[in-house]
């Protein structure tokens, strides 16, 4: 029963937060200088012609009327139209968000499970040439940029070894019947494995350089939580008990080292949902990121506020997820 | 120990294995692959998408490009200087006192939609634009029809079923030429009546294209339109991606995944050419990067200050760096190409010594400060806004100015500049290579510098009101001798247009406007 009270605490904390992040947002995009009009007019951007697009699109009223106008719309699910597109905001980020969601749980999974498996080995063979290579490789995970190691996995893949293509979610005059947005759920719904290929094929890169930054991560948290708990007194019972050491690691240890890597890896999904913009950028593509992105160049403040808004949601909910995992993880953890 | 190396030796396996799937798989793929293998499907890749496609209401970059495939107008462009000929008009007259424009309309003309094109369309799309109580009207944010012709145009009357009627408030010489501009292009009324508010996802004109699919920030198609009334361009169909970031755009075509890329920077342009595969395409772009001087600001209010400037900064020398040969030094504020040039200006020349003469004779011996504003990012008449600015200090500093170069993201300088908030302020226009668009919606009303002389106004204004074209040039010719006298502004490059395509494509147009034009594009 207490289990269900914390949940439904947990969630009811979402409005308070989800009111002030708005406000903050709205403050924030109103207070940097430029504004909508100036951007869509830009080198056309006279006095005359500015004041006169301020006018039409209602941005003349003063700041909290328009704040409290565009919170209350919200309130009833309807986050406004986007000045730059004149679609809807919701809308607009459903669309964006199926291709932002291959990427993140592509990317994850991959890091995840690989980044898991190395962090362990390394905890395992502690100070050996393994343990070396892994923290080198983690070091140089995190240190490249990711715009540098797409542009130099395209140049590889693409242009000199012609293996993958260059960019984009899906080759251009494929026909496709989209059912989750996903494609490659999609492709198997629909039994097609021309689309799955393909889709997999535009997928590989843009995942694989997402995977390299986020495992050189989860290589060292599980490393260090690994080495933490490899030196507790139950693991030092268990060798003593005669048991072997990858049962006592992979067995005893390794549940209780994972809590802080779920931790982390729970917020790594919710950051790369927000958007991967270098990523999305380099690799052309259509995710929450760039919208992110062109939408504060073009100062859309319908759009930016829902995204934000969107993120704040995403970050909530992993959190309540990975708190969940916690109590599943360490049965002593109770809510 | 063993356990450990074939987990390992597991993960590099399938890592392995994964790869050669890929490379076995893509074999197929690229077979089935309509890029570089079909020759009627043609690809372009460009860094931006289109906002909306309702050619009364686009103005953005990104959308211009289709609207010269989905749509026509009344008359086109036959050359690049924008010499006009019949397209949905046969023939035109102008009235004995010049107001009256009739257009007779060419008759069998189909919208894509099925509906007939005539006279009832054109007065449509006028007075959707027009009037401001037609029940299509606002159905865009900002629009360039209103823009031009919203104060010149009195009345749009259709006289029969085929013949149509323009009245124009006074005389007005660039008329005929904005005619053939994608802003006045026909659109179908019963499509607009269809779809109302959702028309700009669902464009409806008669261009020999129609639209197929509109995927936003990935890609536009469009494909031949069967009743299309002239004879069919030879490409079946178009894809528009789009690709935002510059060297994977290049790579896209370098791979023969698009056939064209429209935008290359200046450091590509050396490998490009290089690449026996591809060729540039290249069109000396009607757009101008200039300094905006403020004249209300201390000391810039000063002509000797001003010319102090211009003698100051060696300009060949700045192109050349900052535009690798993809641009021309700007002398006036139209470029070269377009008519009515004066071509007897003879730039200030490089000259520090006189600029300190200058400076000093002003009161300003021992130089002054100066904020140098410039953007952040390439706009289409500048790659290295930065770079630009940076340059221009240096030469400044030597002779004894103290300058500071203030980068702001384009919102932000936009907004500082209609605000009259600086000193120097780098910025630039495109625009229609007609001389109106420069010398009027530059020079008067589209910069905000507080220098509008009565005299250019009125030369504008008599330009404007005539259609004699050696009249007009004399005036335009005048106009620039002021300014350039006045050294009001700071003319600094024009940029190319430019775009890179596969060897074996033929006939890939860029117009002064800088729009990607594949009407008469084929493979070879």
């Amino acid at each position: 029963m207490a289990f269900y009270r914390y949940i439904i605490k947990r969630l009811l904390i979402v409005i308070p937060t989800l009111i002030g992040a708005s406000i903050v947002v709205f403050l924030l995009i109103h207070i940097i200088p430029g504004d909508p009009v100036t951007v869509m007019l830009g080198e056309r951007a006279t006095e005359a012609a500015r004041l006169a697009l301020i006018e039409k699109m209602g941005l003349d009223q003063p700041m909290h009327i328009q704040f409290i106008n565009w919170f209350t719309a919200a309130m009833k699910g309807d986050f406004g139209t986007s000045i730059r597109t004149n679609t809807a905001v919701l809308d607009e980020i459903l669309t964006r968000l199926a291709a932002t969601m291959e990427l993140a749980i592509g990317s994850v999974f991959i890091a995840a499970s690989a980044g898991i498996l190395i962090g362990v080995t390394a905890a395992r063979y502690r100070n050996t040439i393994i343990d070396q290579m892994a923290i080198g490789f983690s070091l140089l995970g995190v240190s490249i940029p990711i715009f540098w190691l797409g542009m130099m996995m395209i140049f590889l893949f693409a242009v000199v070894l012609g293996w993958l293509p260059v960019s984009g979610r899906l080759s251009l005059g494929l026909s496709v019947n989209e059912v989750t947005g996903l494609y490659l759920i999609d492709a198997i719904l629909t039994r097609n494995l021309k689309f799955f290929i393909d889709a997999l094929r535009h997928l590989a890169m843009p995942v694989l350089a997402l995977a390299t930054v986020y495992l050189a991560l989860f290589v060292r948290v599980t490393r260090s939580s690994m080495l933490e708990v490899l030196g507790e007194d139950y693991v030092r019972t268990a060798r003593a008990k005669g048991l072997k050491m990858n049962i006592v690691v992979f067995k005893h240890a390794l549940k209780n080292a994972l809590i802080p890597v779920v931790t982390v890896i729970g917020l790594s999904v919710a950051q790369l949902l927000g958007g991967a913009v270098l990523t999305e950028t380099v690799f052309s593509w259509p995710g929450i990121g760039r919208l992110l992105i062109t939408s504060i160049g073009f100062r859309d403040y319908p759009m930016i506020q829902g995204i934000v808004l969107f993120v704040v949601l995403v970050f909530i909910v992993i959190n309540l997820v990975v708190d969940l995992i916690y109590a599943y993880l360490d049965p002593r953890i109770r809510y | 120990m063993r356990g450990k190396s074939s987990l390992f030796l597991m993960v590099f396996i399938s890592v392995l294995l994964a790869f050669s799937v890929f490379g076995c798989a893509q074999e197929e793929a690229v077979n089935g692959d309509p890029a570089g293998q079909e020759d009627d499907i043609f690809i372009v890749a460009r860094g931006t998408d289109a906002v909306t496609l309702d050619t009364n209401w686009a103005y953005y970059e990104g959308e211009i490009d289709l609207m010269y495939h989905l749509y026509e107008g009344l008359v086109e462009y036959i050359d690049d200087d924008l010499n006009v000929g019949p397209s949905l008009a046969t023939e035109w007259s102008n009235s004995e006192d010049g107001t009256v424009w009739t257009f007779k309309l060419r008759e069998g003309v189909k919208f894509h939609d099925g509906t007939d094109f005539n006279a009832d369309a054109v007065v449509f799309t006028y007075e959707r634009i027009l009037q401001e109580d037609h029940p299509y009207a606002n159905m865009g944010d900002w629009s360039y029809l209103d823009y031009l012709l919203g104060d010149v145009i009195a009345e749009v009357k259709a006289i029969d079923d085929y013949t149509v009627e323009f009245t124009l408030n006074n005389v007005f010489s660039p008329f005929l030429t904005y005619m053939g501009l994608y802003s006045q292009f026909i659109i179908s009324p019963t499509a607009v009546q269809e779809y109302g508010d959702e028309f700009y996802k669902n464009p409806v004109g008669t261009g020999p294209y129609m639209m197929e699919e509109w995927k936003s920030e990935e890609l536009t198609s469009m494909v031949l339109f069967d009743d299309y009334w002239d004879e069919k361009p030879a490409i079946e169909k178009i894809i528009w991606k789009v690709v935002p970031d510059a060297s994977t755009r290049m790579m896209e075509l370098q791979t023969g995944e698009v056939h064209a890329i429209k935008t290359i920077l200046p450091e590509q342009f050396e490998v490009l050419t290089a690449d026996p595969d591809i060729n540039i395409v290249r069109m000396a772009g009607a757009n101008i990067f200039y300094g905006s001087i403020n004249h209300d600001a201390e000391p810039l209010g000063d002509v000797r200050v001003r010319q102090a400037l211009m003698h100051a900064i060696d300009f060949d020398k700045l192109v050349e760096s900052v535009y690798e040969g993809l641009g021309t030094r700007a002398i006036n504020p139209m470029p070269p190409t377009v008519f009515g040039f004066n071509d007897d200006i003879v730039p200030y020349a490089y000259d520090p010594e006189r600029a300190k003469e200058l400076l000093a004779e002003a009161g300003y011996p021992d130089g002054f400060d100066l904020d140098i504003h410039t953007l952040s990012t390439a706009r289409v008449y500048i790659g290295r806004p930065i770079d630009a600015a940076e340059i221009v200090a240096d030469y400044l500093r030597a002779v004894g100015i103290n300058p500071t170069v203030v980068v702001n993201e384009a919102a932000t300088h936009f907004a500082l500049i209609s605000s009259y908030d600086y000193q120097l302020a780098f910025e630039g226009w495109y625009d229609v290579a007609h001389p109106n668009n420069f010398m009027r919606a530059l020079v008067l009303e589209g910069m905000t510098n507080n220098y509008k002389p009565q005299e250019l106004w009125d030369l504008s204004d008599m330009a404007n009101a005539t259609n004699d074209m050696e009249l007009q040039e004399q005036y335009y010719r005048e106009m620039q001798e002021i300014i350039h006298n006045d050294a009001s502004m700071m003319p600094v490059a024009h940029n190319d247009y430019t775009a890179a395509v596969a060897g074996n494509v033929v006939d890939f147009r860029l117009d002064p406007i800088g729009n990607v034009i594949l009407l008469g594009t084929y493979f070879e």
